[in-house]
């Protein structure tokens, strides 16, 4: 515990987790169609600094670029598919990760047709257990606006504690906005 | 719903900060004189980097030879190319001797924010050097680098450095908890901010 982790376990082949109801893996290019979903839709993007994607190509370029983060050992992006048809509904990152203060980020969205079923909680549930008990993480931490609701409601749910609010933190689409850090430490 | 507006102005492009990073800025208050740090304050800066109370609440492992000095101002005029990080020495007046280091890091002209860091000497603790420096660094970075936003972290029990904070008008935002590794040991990080309202 007292040396920086081994992150190996996240890199050299990328994580495949599977809960219930989902299974999680690498989100590829060939996910484009089905993230594009995600990605473009203006009314998630209002919880995020960026603005909706506006064509495919943008969708598959951020994809490309997912992909090139993970083998820098940067983070890593995974696609949310739903076991009973397939369905890919949403994104799950991984990232700011520090093997010296064995801390990570999360990050995650799912496509609008799929909020409300708890899909989300399962999601990080899961992760939360994979970091804890497989990469040896003290500490994961969320980050998301103020008013995003179900994001809040994802991390409280998942034992989360609201730990700091960073006023005016983010320009998002001409307008300052703040952030909630949310955090769960081991044990 | 949006945090309101604390500005009419809604073109917030990012900033061009390009000519800070063309020349060093070197500040000045009425007893310090903040100019950048070079290979030449090897000794000066090993002389608190040494310093276990000095460094238990800092992020870098206590210093154990000069090396480790020379090491990181190596390192300085590379993070200042890569636009990352602009170090100063806190030289005090009139002879400019040194007494601590500070600087700008995390910089984001995307979200116009910015963070500070600081060290002092200990030789200097308790005469206000640092609240003295760190409002002109605030001031630098409203005024001239155009910030919306000043942050700045500190540990859970660094009760001197939250003083300079709240003296300097930042607002404590949070306590994250276990947050850094060091020296052996899990700390947490109080985390302040102030915010541009000009």
């Amino acid at each position: 515990m007292i040396t920086p982790l081994d992150l190996s376990p996240f890199f050299e082949n990328h994580p495949r987790l599977e809960t219930e109801r989902l299974r999680l893996r690498e989100a590829t290019i060939a996910d484009t169609a089905d993230l594009h979903a995600y990605f473009g839709d203006p009314e998630t993007a209002v919880y995020v600094p960026h603005t909706a994607l506006k064509t495919i190509a943008e969708t598959k370029e951020v994809l490309s670029r997912a992909a090139k983060y993970f083998s820098e050992r940067d983070s890593l992006r995974f696609a949310i598919e739903r076991k009973s048809d397939g369905k890919i509904m949403g994104i799950f990152d991984i990232h700011s990760i520090s093997a010296e203060h064995h801390r990570m980020e999360i990050g995650y969205g799912l496509a609008k047709e799929f909020w409300g079923f708890g899909y989300m909680t399962e999601a990080v549930g899961e992760v939360i257990r994979f970091a804890f008990d497989e990469i040896g993480m003290h500490r994961i931490e969320a980050e998301c606006q103020t008013d995003n609701i179900g994001s809040i409601r994802v991390a409280e749910k998942c034992g989360m504690t609201l730990e700091a609010t960073r006023v005016e933190n983010e320009i998002n689409k001409g307008k300052f906005v703040s952030n909630y850090v949310y955090a769960l430490i081991r044990d | 719903m949006s945090m309101p507006l604390s500005e009419t102005n809604t073109n917030l492009i990012p900033l061009d900060l390009s000519r800070f990073f063309e020349v060093h800025p070197v500040l000045e208050t009425e007893r310090l004189i903040l100019r950048p740090i070079t290979l030449a304050d090897a000794q000066n800066v090993y002389e608190y980097a040494s310093d276990p109370e000095v460094a238990k609440y800092m992020i870098f492992p206590t210093h154990t030879s000069i090396a480790d000095s020379i090491k990181w101002l190596e390192n300085v005029p590379d993070e200042f190319a890569r636009k990352e990080r602009i170090n100063f020495a806190i030289t005090q007046k009139p002879d400019e001797k040194f007494i601590g280091a500070c600087s700008f890091h995390h910089i984001s002209v995307e979200h116009r924010r910015i963070e500070i860091g600081y060290v002092l000497n200990r030789k200097y603790w308790g005469t206000g050097y640092m609240t003295e420096a760190v409002r002109e660094m605030i001031r630098f970075a409203f005024e001239e680098l155009q910030m919306h936003r000043v942050a700045a972290t500190c540990d859970l029990d660094n009760v001197r450095s939250t003083r300079v904070m709240e003296r300097c008008g930042m607002a404590l935002e949070g306590t994250l908890r276990d947050y850094e590794f060091r020296h052996g040991k899990f700390v947490s990080t109080m985390t302040y901010a102030i915010l541009n309202r000009n």
